[in-house]
């Protein structure tokens, strides 16, 4: 596909024009530049239109100057000039550079007095890096007017990068001067200083530049980041660091400064195309207010355009105008139904809206499908529910006009498990993994929606598949789910075997390990192999001293061993770990009654009534070590009974009954202790309680023998 | 063709026949302007280059072949294709390059739309595998037997990346002895995800990667048995997630481990600082890497990695975007500054989109040159679109070193293969024909891949090529793998030369991954004075008695140790 070296030469050389003029003070023949065909076949209408007609104009006025152009006067060369001119504006704007090089060339020397040509000519080649062509034209314009920051600007922007710095730095110098009247050029002209200190190794000027600079514009990010370099030559990395430490993005900030020339010219530019470019220009460059406005206009110019509503509908969104956005892709669906990726878009939008009450909705953790929205307060619920009926709506179109759309199906499938509709997730898990069956992820997503279902079977196979693709991060967590499927269907046997072998694999994290320990250890304790439990338990410990459900259990079986110091230790340090957990709390204590620690026993349990003070479970046991603790300094008869008659007229149960009994029992009170006594050994007996009860008999004749409580639980 | 041309097409003669294949059909699929590149790598083990190259397919679920706007000619369906080298020297000295497509024999069957290829020797059996980067479907690890044939294993050594990858590099980041795995990913881009941008003249285009989600990049280590673990997390690579091109790593900071460089697509790129512990921190914006010198990130594609400049560090090329230039960083001990402009590369890039690039010494001054592969991705303003569907095409640049990292553009000098104008992509750099200078081979996008043989100095108007030169291949102490990573110093008449034993950098491609070093012959009656002195990957220097005029293989820790700080302040 080989061409011609020079494009630009073939198409000049196709050219319409060469005139000849002779100049007006000269005398000599002047030359114009033949304006190059272009072609306009697939350009916008109103474009096209807009460049045919600036053309005809031009060429209306060549006709009427005929080939006696030497005739040519003063006035109509400059009207020739000026017809070159909005020609060569209009193809700048729509980037068509040669013609727009071509007509803005003539139009300057047509009309040698207007600024505008050369200023704008000198713009296009700055564009198109032709930093010499551009010095020329730009010197000229300031010629023709002195006093145009803007041109200074530009000009030492072209020197700078043709690495002439001083003469650059002199022309940043005279757009400063400039700037006592017209401040815009402060921070543009300040940057262009500090850039050319920064190229002259002279760090320190350069910081004194680029902090007005900044000062000026405090979101250039473009000077900020010189600042640093600045910075970092001087041998201040860490200031340098510390400007540098920026939201990602930032950084990217352009030094700005006005021209009025180039703003006109851009406020003229019509054409949906030309303007979504426009738009996407600003979009680049952070502007976003900017963008929409452009996206706007080109809206008004076509509402039908499914282009414009979609990049309207992308800067809402990323601007945090969730509903206009969704409004904007609306209409875009509506235009351009039978686009499959539109549909995709806006599916997108509302998941994130989901994703977004979630985030806010106080969702709770746990569920195994993340967007359960039964986790979601009732308020947030419908409304994610309808966004995420929606989406699959889309979704549903889109996959039926394209339906080997891997990401659509797995969103498809997310937005059917968060509408609670599993099994139809798993189906549609299940044709994303038939066009990508490697891909881990979605089964273990698969895997999880089947145990939840109950669907074990189908799921463990899903597990084992992962498994036996032996790679990715889903392999350990597939390991340890089968196993723990299994436990939850009962097959206790086969759940302990994986269990095992996901403790003893020494591939796997020890967290993953320690989780798989624990379960080992659950398992041993639930059928009584305490020993080996313990074992277990320990294990888990080892890989993973955090885990606090091992903590716990752990202080569970060494209690059922009678281990009871032991037991109080090991749930103290659950306890560290899971301070909330009440289960933990109450055990520490009672194991440490059971150890016969009543002293710390009493005090964890006035602590445990200070953060949960209906906590009746706490009282009791504190009514129970006051009135009946063995250790004289602990017992508080007073204070047991008010406790425990406060506990039973909440909750007259038996237990409370016995409790209340023996603190009248502590307090001398022996007869309404045996009338209270009494009555619960009468109870016990009715409900068969026959654990129970040889403890509360031996209780009642202690009273009678006038014999208070001393072992507060048994 | 002159017979003063600097480099010789004679991709014919070498019956290379490979035609890429981008699949477009009108739609302006994002990823058909991409791909792809290709490796020279020496996959027999007979002591010359043989070459790998990637191929594209149709593009579009719903897009029957005859709907391709450059239709597909080949007998079998497009595939990547291996070419076996067998280089002929004949009696009288002249070396003939001739590929022989073994592609069939070799069992590689790679049908996914390739983008990219590195080369090295992942489970140290003394064969070089191939990983070959992909969009649409994942990426490939084709293990190479060492009996002429490869399996591909990418999903059981888990290295099969999914996103759409572009470049990779295979070095040994902690030094363990085992190669490990650095992917640059590209766009979360999908067929339904497919925009059509329009110019400013409402005509549809291809969009910008702004109009797509980044994808994070990828770091495999090599668990030392040949298969990868992914330490993306861990390492802190996937901290940044970013549309990274092109990757190349070396020693950037002189601290003695191996470093990362990535190329991003108008985003900052990154400079991966080995801290020496599994991590890497990015220090590019810090360092000067990151923007261009008016704070601007560019279109980052190709890199090359070399000494531009003489002074024993490694400076950077980067190649960019039509309107933005190719950028040079030059490193000062480890503080990096845009220097393009005033070593004369900025201003001959401008008017292109370059991609491909490499340091090579064309001239045999002892300075690095550098060689660039331009194409467009959106189609030039006033383009008639049915006339030229895809009218992206753009001529080729060499750059000569005038001394100490000046550049100037000698393109037109280079003679007629560099006046061809193609949508050229990856650019491979190596001595096809084991005469000591460099050769091309550059991809071009539905276009053909070309051969380039260096003749500098070799044509009517130079009697035989003056200077000298020595090449040597850097091995690991088993001799069995290259060493990546490790860097070649030569002292010689005073100047030290230094080269880096690499298959990274360009773009998407792989090149040769010997050390060469031309210098200018000694004046008449000077004694010779070589020393080649060779910083191997764990940080050991050593020195060796090489021949001139020739290529040896130099193993670890069969040289001579040196002392680091005898050697005078080595790199």
């Amino acid at each position: 596909m080989s061409v011609p070296r020079s494009r630009a030469a073939a198409v000049a050389a196709a050219g319409w024009l060469w005139l000849g003029l002779h100049g007006a003070a000269s005398g000599q023949p002047l030359e114009l530049r033949p304006l190059p065909e272009v072609a306009l076949d697939g350009v916008e209408p109103a474009v096209r239109t807009l460049l045919e007609d600036q053309r005809r104009e031009v060429e209306r006025h060549l006709a009427s100057a005929g080939r006696d152009a030497a005739s040519l006067d003063e006035r109509r060369r400059r009207e020739l000039g000026r017809a070159f001119g909005g020609l060569g504006e209009l193809y700048l704007v729509y980037d068509l550079v040669e013609p727009a090089r071509a007509a803005l060339d003539n139009a300057a020397r047509l009309d040698p007095a207007s600024f505008r040509w050369p200023h704008l000519l000198g713009t296009l080649l700055q564009l198109e890096r032709d930093f010499g062509g551009a010095e020329a034209a730009f010197r000229r314009a300031l010629e023709l007017r002195p006093e145009y920051a803007a041109a200074m600007v530009r000009l030492a922007e072209a020197l700078l990068e043709q690495g002439r710095h001083a003469e650059a730095g002199d022309w940043y110098r005279a757009a400063l001067d400039q700037s006592r009247t017209a401040p815009g050029y402060v921070g543009a002209a300040h940057y262009g200083l500090g850039r050319v200190a920064l190229a002259r190794r002279d760090p320190a000027r350069a910081v004194t530049h680029l902090e007005q600079a900044l000062a000026a514009q405090p979101s250039a990010g473009q000077a900020r980041y010189q600042l640093a370099l600045a910075h970092r030559d001087l041998g201040d990395r860490a200031r340098a660091r510390e400007l540098l430490a920026q939201p990602r993005g930032a950084l990217a900030g352009e030094v700005r400064f006005p021209d009025p020339v180039a703003l006109e010219l851009q406020q003229r530019v019509q054409g949906v195309g030309a303007l979504l470019a426009l738009g996407r220009i600003a979009l680049g460059e952070g502007e976003l207010a900017v963008a929409e406005e452009r996206f706007r206009r080109a809206l008004a110019q076509d509402p039908l355009s499914a282009a414009a509503h979609r990049s309207l509908a992308g800067v809402l969104q990323q601007q945090g105008r969730e509903e206009e956005a969704v409004a904007a892709y609306e209409e875009a669906v509506r235009l351009e139904p039978e686009v499959a990726g539109l549909r995709y878009f806006l599916a997108e939008l509302y998941v994130e809206r989901v994703r977004r009450r979630f985030a806010e909705g106080g969702a709770v953790e746990g569920s195994a499908t993340s967007s359960d929205l039964e986790r979601l307060l009732p308020e947030a619920r419908e409304a994610a529910r309808a966004d995420l009926e929606q989406a699959a709506g889309h979704l549903r179109a889109a996959l039926d006009q394209a339906p080997d759309f891997l990401a659509g199906w797995v969103e498809l499938a997310g937005a059917s498990a968060g509408l609670g509709r599993r099994n139809e997730a798993i189906d549609q898990l299940g044709r994303a993994l038939a066009l990508r069956p490697d891909a881990t992820d979605l089964r273990l997503f698969r895997a999880r929606l089947l145990a939840a279902e109950g669907r074990v079977d189908e799921a463990v196979a899903e597990y084992d598949a992962i498994v036996a693709g032996g790679r990715g991060g889903e392999v350990a967590p597939a390991r340890f789910e089968a196993a723990r499927v299994l436990e939850r269907a009962g097959r206790l046997e086969a759940a302990h075997d994986r269990f095992a072998a996901v403790a003893d694999a020494v591939d796997l994290t020890p967290t993953m390990r320690a989780a798989a320990a624990l379960q080992l250890g659950n398992l041993g304790l639930e059928r009584g192999e305490l020993r080996a439990a313990e074992a277990r338990y320990r294990a888990a410990l080892e890989l993973d001293p955090g885990l606090a459900e091992a903590h716990r259990n752990l202080g569970t079986l060494l209690g059922r061993s009678d281990r009871f110091a032991e037991a109080a230790a090991e749930l103290a340090r659950a306890l560290e770990r899971e301070p909330e957990n009440h289960e933990t709390r109450f055990g520490e204590a009672m194991a440490l009654v059971l150890a016969g620690d009543y002293a710390a026993a009493a005090q964890r349990l006035e602590h445990a009534l200070q953060l949960h003070p209906s906590g009746a479970g706490y009282a009791h046991l504190l009514a129970r070590v006051l009135v009946a603790a063995p250790d004289d300094a602990v017992r508080d008869g007073a204070v047991g009974l008010d406790l425990a008659r406060r506990l039973f007229e909440a909750l007259p149960t038996p237990e409370h009954a016995e409790t209340l009994a023996m603190a009248l029992a502590e307090v001398g009170r022996f007869d309404e202790a045996l009338q209270w006594q009494t009555r619960v050994v009468q109870e016990l007996e009715k409900a068969g309680r026959a654990d129970l009860l040889e403890g509360a008999r031996a209780r009642l004749e202690s009273y009678r023998r006038g014999q208070p409580a001393r072992s507060p639980w048994q | 063709m002159g017979p003063d041309d600097w480099f010789v097409d004679v991709t014919a003669e070498t019956g290379l026949d490979f035609v890429h294949f981008n699949g477009m059909s009108g739609r302006l699929y994002y990823v058909e302007v991409v791909g792809s590149g290709g490796a020279l790598f020496d996959y027999d083990n007979d002591g010359d280059l043989d070459l790998y190259l990637v191929q594209g397919h149709m593009l579009g679920a719903d897009v029957p072949p005859e709907r391709a706007l450059f239709p597909w000619r080949g007998e079998h369906p497009p595939g990547d294709r291996l070419y076996r080298n067998d280089l002929e020297v004949l009696p009288d000295g002249t070396r003939r390059v001739r590929f022989v497509d073994v592609t069939e024999e070799s069992g590689i069957r790679a049908h996914g739309y390739g983008m990219g290829v590195v080369a090295g020797d992942v489970d140290n059996d003394g064969w070089v595998d191939l990983y070959v980067t992909n969009f649409g479907s994942r990426n490939e690890l084709w293990r190479n037997r060492g009996d002429g044939t490869f399996e591909e294993v990418a999903v059981t050594r888990g290295v099969a990346e999914e996103r759409w990858s572009v470049s990779a590099s295979f070095v040994d980041f902690d030094g363990d002895g085992w190669l490990d795995l650095y992917v640059t990913n590209y766009l979360d881009y999908s067929f339904i995800a497919h925009k059509i941008c329009l110019t400013e003249r409402g005509e549809p285009d291809y969009c910008l990667p702004s109009a797509y989600r980044p994808a994070a990049d990828r770091l495999y280590r090599n668990r030392g048995d040949g298969t990868f673990e992914d330490v993306s997390e861990r390492a802190g690579i996937a901290a940044v997630v970013a549309n990274g091109l092109g990757v190349a790593s070396a020693d950037f900071d002189g601290d003695g481990r191996v470093d990362f460089y990535v190329a991003n697509d108008l985003m900052p790129n990154n400079l991966w600082l080995n801290q020496g512990d599994g991590t890497f921190v990015d220090d590019a914006l810090l360092a000067g890497a990151a923007l261009s010198a008016d704070g601007k990130a560019e279109a980052s594609m190709g890199i090359a990695v070399g000494d531009g400049d003489g002074d024993g560090d490694f400076d950077l090329f980067l190649t960019h975007f039509r309107r933005e230039k190719n950028t040079y960083y030059r490193n000062d001990g480890g503080v990096w500054r845009d220097t393009s402009v005033e070593v004369g590369l900025a201003a001959p890039s401008y008017p292109y989109t370059s991609f491909g690039t490499a340091f090579l010494d064309f001239d045999g001054d002892g300075w690095l040159d550098l060689a660039v592969v331009n194409g467009a991705v959106t189609f030039p303003p006033g383009t008639d679109r049915k006339r030229q569907p895809f009218a992206l095409d753009e001529p080729n640049q060499l750059f000569r070193n005038l001394g100490h990292g000046r550049f100037e553009d000698v393109t037109a000098l280079a003679g007629a293969a560099f006046a061809v104008s193609e949508v050229s992509r990856g650019l491979l750099a190596g001595d096809l024909d084991n005469d000591g200078d460099i050769d091309l081979v550059i991809t071009n996008n539905s276009g053909p891949a070309r051969v380039l043989l260096a003749r500098y100095g070799e044509g009517a108007a130079g009697a035989e090529r003056a200077g000298r030169w020595l090449g040597a291949r850097l091995l690991t102490a088993d001799g069995r793998r290259d060493a990546l990573g490790a860097v070649a110093i030569l002292e010689v008449d005073g100047r030290r030369l230094v080269r880096r034993a690499q298959s990274d950098g360009s773009y998407a491609s792989a090149g040769d991954p010997r050390v060469l070093f031309r210098w200018p012959a000694p004046r008449s009656g000077a004694p010779a004075r070589e020393r080649l002195r060779v910083r191997w990957v764990d940080g050991a220097l050593e020195e060796f008695e090489v021949p001139v005029g020739a290529y040896s293989e130099l193993r670890q820790a069969s040289g001579r140790p040196v002392a680091a700080d005898a050697a005078g302040g080595e790199p």
